[in-house]
């Protein structure tokens, strides 16, 4: 590793950092821009009048501005999101609750989608200016401009209402838990197969796409012509050769996508009921549940900067040619 | 160094361009309906009661109704307008906007140009589209407040595309010949610089329209577009019902007018890019 590699990195990682007081501090004004008493907002409407004096004396809103803000700041780094109204649970363990699922959800959207996406882009590559090339392009297009609510309505059509193949939502078939084992495991799977699909299918035409072009670009490079060359086989060449340097591009992608990704999971969980952090967002919105639908989001911010940490990192490791600057 | 548009040989870029052609068809098809929604169809889109219930596509419903009975073909071609509309506006808005922000920072560098750096991190930190929701429900969901919000949250990155690109235009020799000439600082961002980040933006602001189309109708869906204003993702959040029902129409419809004009407006940035970047991979 090059010299410096750290403290760029460090820097990054810092700058990074302050982001999440950022959007904290975001946040705070924007709700302060909503029409209405806050206290009023953070209570939810229809709180009594004690509650909402309780919530006032608690977060001190009748205090001034940046009072206001330290309090709200200094709660939020004990780990306090506040109070859910809807949920009348604390907003940071409903938030907790949902993240397995949709963790599980988004994960296997993108494993299928940048698997399929590099095979396909390599298939594309190699077969370049042929049927098949045209094909695959022009399908991940299509794929790429189909709106997700409309996508994941047409798989429901077809393999729930049509030919009931897949459940219609949910995540677990009722009276089905852990204790039940494998039955438990391929009974989720069966209820994950169509919102991951999904997914995976609107985000596979930039790992298509991306792969193509940067396989291109590898086999028609004087280091691969130098390996073709020297007689080595042509397969080693484009897998251990080619396809390794046009990977690189894809892990940057790959931690964009996150932050891309999590509109598509708030549509997707939503149609198919998924109860995860997105389907969550959609019940913030509908109760106006203003803490729960801040908490949300700064999690989701919290989320994204992480997984833009960890792609810096990564992407710094792998490709020694990286520019420090 | 400059791009002319009169040196483009319109046929022969048409000719290398298949994406550019496609496109151009596409958006003519969709826009000429859009246009015409006034000729083509006497039925009020937002008025419901012209059948009773789920109609399947016939002669007087050409692609059917909805369970309101609300006419899903005049909803479909008046959505084109608000689709566009949307997008243009907003896209106008952005890319004005990141234009002029990201010549000044790239072109003076410092402290401007520092604070553009940090404000494009934080809204690289957030997932926009939940910050869009958060904003429409704050501000309401009218269609103006839509507009603004999504150009307010997309310029940052374009403005970062804007100065990345000065900063390496800038150091060209005919800039710095006209810098050794006399020319002002204005001069040279705005006769220099300016016409150069053109060709990078028109595909960017491609991109940005067909962003801001998805958006509008992802909201729709969500319940949080405008009511009084038929739009394409409005329709898909009926048909959700309609399809256990057996109105597939309500989905079809809508989904190809919303996929076909997305489409168009891809293959239009591809296209550009073909034309205006020689050195692009096809």
């Amino acid at each position: 590793m090059p010299g410096g590699t750290k403290e760029y990195l460090l820097k990054r990682t810092v700058i990074s950092f302050l982001m999440v007081p950022a959007v904290v501090i975001f946040t705070f004004f924007l709700l302060r821009l909503a029409p209405g008493d806050p206290a009023v907002l953070m209570a939810g409407e229809g709180a009594s009048p004690e509650f909402v004096e309780m919530i006032r004396e608690t977060y001190g809103l009748n205090k001034p501005l940046h009072e206001q803000l330290i309090i709200y700041l200094s709660k939020l780094f004990t780990g306090d999101l506040g109070y859910s109204f809807t949920f009348k649970r604390a907003v940071i363990d409903v938030i907790f609750e949902r993240i397995p699922l949709t963790l599980l959800l988004a994960g296997t959207g993108a494993l299928i989608a940048i698997s399929l996406g590099i095979f396909l882009g390599v298939l594309a590559a190699i077969k370049k200016d042929t049927l098949a090339d045209n094909v695959i392009s022009s399908t991940t297009l299509i794929f790429y401009s189909i709106p997700i609510f409309a996508l994941a309505q047409f798989l429901v059509l077809f393999f729930v209402i049509e030919t009931r193949i897949f459940p219609l939502s949910g995540y677990v078939s009722l009276g089905l838990s852990w204790s039940d084992g494998l039955r438990y495991v391929l009974d989720v799977g069966w209820h994950l197969a169509l919102p991951a699909i999904s997914l995976a299918l609107i985000q596979m035409a930039t790992y298509v796409k991306l792969t193509r072009t940067s396989m291109i670009e590898a086999l028609y490079s004087n280091y691969i012509i130098a390996a073709k060359a020297r007689g080595l086989d042509s397969r080693k060449i484009l897998f251990k050769h080619a396809l390794r340097n046009a990977l690189l591009p894809i892990i940057t992608v790959a931690g964009i996508q996150l932050g891309l990704i999590i509109g598509g999971v708030v549509i997707t969980e939503t149609i198919f009921s998924w109860p995860g952090v997105g389907r969550l967002t959609i019940e913030a919105i509908d109760a106006r549940d203003y803490p729960l639908l801040m908490g949300v989001f700064i999690f989701t911010s919290i989320s994204v900067i992480i997984a833009n940490i960890v792609t810096d990192i990564v992407y710094t490791y792998i490709d020694p040619r990286v520019k420090l600057r | 160094m400059r791009l002319k548009l009169s040196n483009l040989n319109i046929k022969r870029t048409l000719r290398r361009s298949r994406s550019l052609t496609l496109s151009l068809i596409l958006l003519a098809m969709v826009l000429f309906l859009g246009a015409m929604a006034g000729f083509l169809t006497d039925k009020d889109p937002l008025k419901t009661g012209y059948s009773t219930g789920l109609t399947p596509p016939n002669s007087d419903f050409l692609m059917g109704t909805d369970q309101l009975g609300r006419d899903v073909f005049s909803w479909t071609i008046y959505g084109v307008r608000t689709a566009l509309f949307v997008s243009v506006t907003s896209t106008t808005l952005t890319v004005a906007t990141a234009v002029l922000v990201g010549l000044f920072a790239g072109y003076f560098g410092g402290k401007p140009d520092q604070l553009l750096m940090r404000i494009t991190d934080f809204f690289l930190s957030i997932p926009r589209f939940i910050l869009i929701i958060f904003a429409v429900i704050i501000f309401g969901p009218t269609l103006l407040n839509i507009i603004l919000i999504l150009s307010v949250f997309s310029w940052p990155s374009i403005a970062r595309i804007v100065r990345a690109e000065v900063l390496t235009i800038k150091e060209r020799e005919y800039v710095q010949a006209s810098r050794v000439i006399g020319a002002s600082n204005l001069d040279i961002m705005f006769n220099e610089v300016l016409p150069n980040v053109i060709p990078p933006m028109l595909v960017a602001s491609a991109l940005q329209m067909s962003d801001a189309i998805l958006v509008e109708a992802a909201l729709s869906f969500l319940g949080l577009g405008d009511p009084n204003i038929p739009s394409w993702g409005r329709m898909l959040a009926i048909a959700r019902q309609a399809i256990y029902a057996g109105g597939w129409w309500t989905l079809l419809y809508p989904a190809m007018f919303i996929t076909i004009s997305v489409l168009a407006i891809n293959l239009l940035a591809d296209g550009l890019n073909d034309v205006l970047n020689p050195k692009t991979i096809r």
